[in-house]
Parts: structure tokens; sequence; C-alpha cells
């Protein structure tokens, strides 16, 4: 184990100026005196940990990366942030992040992009994008973010690092602001499936490190929803193939299966996110929390007025939200996404019937480049075809990066609500077969 | 999927209470007016799936609708915060507290 007090020092060596936006907020001062008070017997002693800028760490800055909450200090700790600390991990800093969490590129925070570490032209991926920076520029050894439709395993796909979307209500979200409450949930990411293990063992309880030991293919029952391989590009079809022929031909079994409703799946993951968001943001005017909008106004003219502090996809989501859940429109989206979720949940359910886990790509593209997609909301929308399967059926969904030359590519892995240390197996075996 | 110019996108900012500039307004009517084309599918695909168990379920139930009787509706208001004449608000205290 590294001396706390060394990693803290390493950790800044290797931050330096930050030259990949990674973070919002650096507490250097504070990261060496909590590593000089850590327990050297502590689970996660040595470990330097990142935190996403939606997640309350007392006293410190929280701007959910939006220049609305320019200025908030944190009033307290959320939980999963008390049990990194509590587990023994030095927080250094809070990370940058799409504004609110509305974003899969990391380029629509307030505070300007994040740069992908694997290729500076390049995203991150998002909405955990100084998560995913943090860890591949090799600054922390663990940084905690959010998921609401891929937002930690979109980063760990493109920058290279090994994820968990946990089930959802598995960690406690007391202390993340909300962005879409039914679909999202603090979430790990780390360089190797073991990294992301330990933090589970500190932020759920133990027992992920544990289901690692003698994880292998042999017998490994892998359902391959045959919509998760439709419309990837060449170069995420070719490893991801590659992995899965691999893994069979050390002894696991492929199963093809069928999502059905799979092709609805974004439709649906989007009118919730967009209704949710648009009822979250509504406390944002400029009294609660936020800028304060002009004086001498009404409340409603001064609100809008200061809710003019959002940026464009903030905005565009809210004014879908609302529309969605007008009453005139509200039967033909919002209820019609409720029911295509039950309806997916349904398919995921049979899918894993007869199998271990199901597995695909994470994404269906490497990493873009910086600028390519932000001012195009479907191309962006897009790129989460294939991750927001699992928020909307709330099962436990990871990514572990595969052994390909040139930009990182993640594999994929789901499983049933509750097995979240069956998915951190199954990864593990990735990650020895294909990894 | 008609119905989202600028009128209707004005009508949905007020709702969501944004200031929308002209050319802010312009760019986010044509923004929904292009993702709802691409999301237009999915009524027609719920029409064919069975209701959720969380679906709203369009109207109230019995018991949801039932107005509270008068011993009911006196307890409401009486455990409600009101403004006393200095602007101070009172919320009363329960029974035994």
């Amino acid at each position: 184990m590294t001396h706390p007090v060394e990693a803290v020092e390493r950790a800044l060596e290797a931050l330096g100026a930050d030259p990949w936006n990674a973070f919002l907020h650096v507490d250097a001062e504070g990261a060496r005196e909590r590593a000089r008070r850590v327990d050297p017997a502590a689970p996660l002693a040595g470990v330097v940990a990142s935190v996403k800028d939606n997640l309350a760490w007392r006293g410190h800055p929280m701007t959910c990366g939006s220049r609305h909450l320019a200025g908030y200090v944190a009033p307290y700790t959320a939980t999963v942030v008390a049990r990194l600390e509590a587990a023994g991990a030095v927080i250094l800093g809070k990370t940058n992040m799409d504004e609110f969490a509305a974003g899969s590129s990391g380029e629509t925070s307030a505070f300007g992009p994040t740069r992908n570490p694997r290729a500076p032209d390049r995203v991150p991926g998002g909405s955990s994008s100084g998560a995913g920076a943090s860890v591949a520029a090799g600054v922390v050894g663990l940084a905690l973010g959010s998921d609401t439709g891929g937002s930690i395993r979109c980063p760990a796909s493109f920058c290279g690092a090994a994820a968990l979307k946990p089930t959802w209500g598995l960690l406690s979200r007391h202390g993340l602001a909300d962005l879409a409450m039914s679909l999202e949930g603090p979430a790990p990411l780390a360089p190797d499936v073991a990294g992301v293990a330990r933090a589970m063992d500190a932020l759920s309880g133990p027992g992920f490190s544990e289901a690692l030991e003698g994880a292998a293919p042999e017998g490994l029952r892998v359902g391959v929803p045959r919509e998760f391989l439709e419309g990837l590009a060449p170069d995420v079809e070719r490893p991801v193939r590659d992995a899965l022929r691999k893994l069979e031909s050390r002894g696991a079994r492929l199963v093809e299966v069928g999502l059905p409703s799979a092709r609805h799946a974004l439709a649906a993951y989007y009118v919730l996110n967009y209704a949710e968001l648009a009822s979250a943001m509504m406390r944002y005017d400029g009294l609660r929390y936020g800028e304060p909008g002009p004086e001498n106004e009404s409340y409603e003219a001064s609100s809008a007025q200061a809710r003019a502090a959002f940026g464009p996809e903030v905005k565009r989501r809210i004014l879908l939200g609302t529309f969605v859940t007008s009453r005139e429109e509200r039967g033909r989206w919002h209820d019609a996404a409720v029911r295509a979720r039950a309806a997916l949940a349904r398919d995921v359910e049979r899918a894993l019937a007869g199998v271990d886990v199901l597995a695909g790509p994470t994404m269906p593209v490497r990493a873009f480049r910086l600028g390519e997609r932000v001012d195009d909301p479907r191309a962006m929308y897009a790129a989460d075809v294939l991750t927001v399967l699992a928020n909307l059926a709330r099962v436990p969904a990871g990514s572990v990066p595969l052994r390909v030359e040139g930009l990182p590519v993640g594999f994929q892995v789901m499983g049933r609500a509750g097995e979240d240390a069956g998915v951190l197996r199954a990864m593990r075996v990735v990650e020895e077969v294909a990894g | 999927m008609g119905g989202l110019g600028p009128e209707e996108v004005a009508r949905v900012a007020r709702l969501a209470r944004l200031a929308l500039g002209p050319e802010e307004a312009a760019r986010l009517a044509a923004d929904l007016e292009a993702i709802t084309a691409t999301f237009a599918g999915l009524a027609d695909h719920a029409a064919t799936l069975p209701p959720a168990p969380e679906e709203p379920p369009g109207e109230l139930r019995a018991d949801e609708a039932a107005a509270p009787d008068a011993e009911e509706a006196a307890a409401i208001l009486a455990a409600a915060p009101r403004v006393d004449p200095s602007g101070a608000v009172r919320v009363p205290r329960r029974r035994g507290a």
C-alpha cells in the first residue's frame, strides 16, 4: 500500500495544471491533512479519490457543472462520500461534469469541456466526464460519479476504465443532486474491476471483492441481445465480437436473446429524463438555489430571468419535460414512456431468465471529437442507445475496457436487479479474457 | 408532430418559467420539432402494450376522489400552517407534541 500522504502528493503531481479540465475544485491542503489522519489498516487507505460535482461534500463547492450554482457550498456530506472517507479514501476534489448531468460527452459544463486524457482532442464521455478523465490521467485511483442513462459507463468506455452502475436503490442517493430520480444513482469508476469492487465494498457493504475470487469463464452463461450488435461503428463491433468469441473459446456459453422493446428505449428514456429533469430544476429559481433574478419583479418574472443562466441542453430538456407532461401531451408522451419502460423491464427480465448476464458493447462508437455532436442533440442522444436500457430496467450494468489498438472500447455486462456482485464477477472474467 | 412553432415554444417556456430571447426560442423550437419527430413512434408502440403497474390511471381512484368529511376537513385545516398578522408563518403544534 502506498502511504496516503505519498499517494496524495503523487496525485497532485499527476494532476499538474489539470490540462484536461477534469476538476472544478481541488482541495490540495485539505487532502494532505486528511491523508495524515488515515488509519493505515482502513480498506481504502492509500486510495486517492475524486467526487463528481453533483455529490455533496460538506464545506466544499458544489456546482453540478452549472453557472447557476457558482459559489454554492454544500452544507452536508452525501452518504456515499462519507462512506468512502470512512473507508480511508482521501478525496482530492470535485470533478467536472455536464451541467446537471444533462449530456453524454462532458461538453455542456458551464466551466468548459473536459478533455479525454487518452486523446485530448476527443471527449471523455459524460456526464461523469471528470470522473473518467481523473482516473484515465492517473490522478486518482477511484472516482465517484453518477449514472442516469450511462453517465458512468460512457466515460469508462471512452477513457478505458472500469465502472459499475449499481442496481437502482442499492446506493444511497442522499446528497446526490436530482436530475432524474427514477433513473439515476451514485456509481464508481476505477482503473480496473478490482478497484470498482473495493469501492462497492465501501459504498454498499462487503462481498463485492470476494465475488471476484476464482472468477472464470467456464460455465458462464452469457446472453447476447441481437439488438446490442446492430448499428455499431465497425471499430467497436469488431473487438466486441472478438471478445465474445474469446469468452466462448474459454468455456462460456453464448446464448442469443432478444429485447424487442429496445428500439423504443431511447425515446422512453429521454421522455422520462425530460419530465423528471424539468421537475427537479424547478427549485433553481434564484430564491432557494441559484443566482437571484432581478428585484422588484413578480416571482414568476424574476425566477424566469434567473433561470436564463441554464445552458442550452438544460433549457432544451426543461422545455421538453414541460411539454411532455402538459395536460394535452401527457398521455402521448409521458404515459407512453412509462408503459414502454415497463415493457422493456419485462424484456430484460425474460432475456436474463436463462443466463447469468447480458453482454455487448457499452457505446456504439469510440470517443468522438470535441464539438462534433454538441450542437446536434439527436446525434448526442443516439450515443446512449445501449446504456439507457439498464437505467430503465433498474438493473446493474458495468463497463470493462477491451484490449484494443487506439481509442478505448468498453464491453458492457448487465445482470438481474440485486446481482451486482455477479455482474462484477462477469466483468472480471471479461477483463481477464479480453481486457 | 406539428404544433411546436415559436408560439407553442413561448407557451411552454412560460409554463417552464424560462425567459428566452427570440433567437434562442427559434433555435429551441427547431430542436423540439426535430426531437419529438424522432421519438414520434413511442405513442404507437405504447398503444400495443398493457398498462404499466405504475402508470397513472388517468382518473382518480374512488378513494382519492372522495372529499374529506367535515371532521377530516377540520383536522386538515387545523394542522395547516398559516400566516399571522405580523407576517410570521405559524405551524400548529401536533397534539401531544
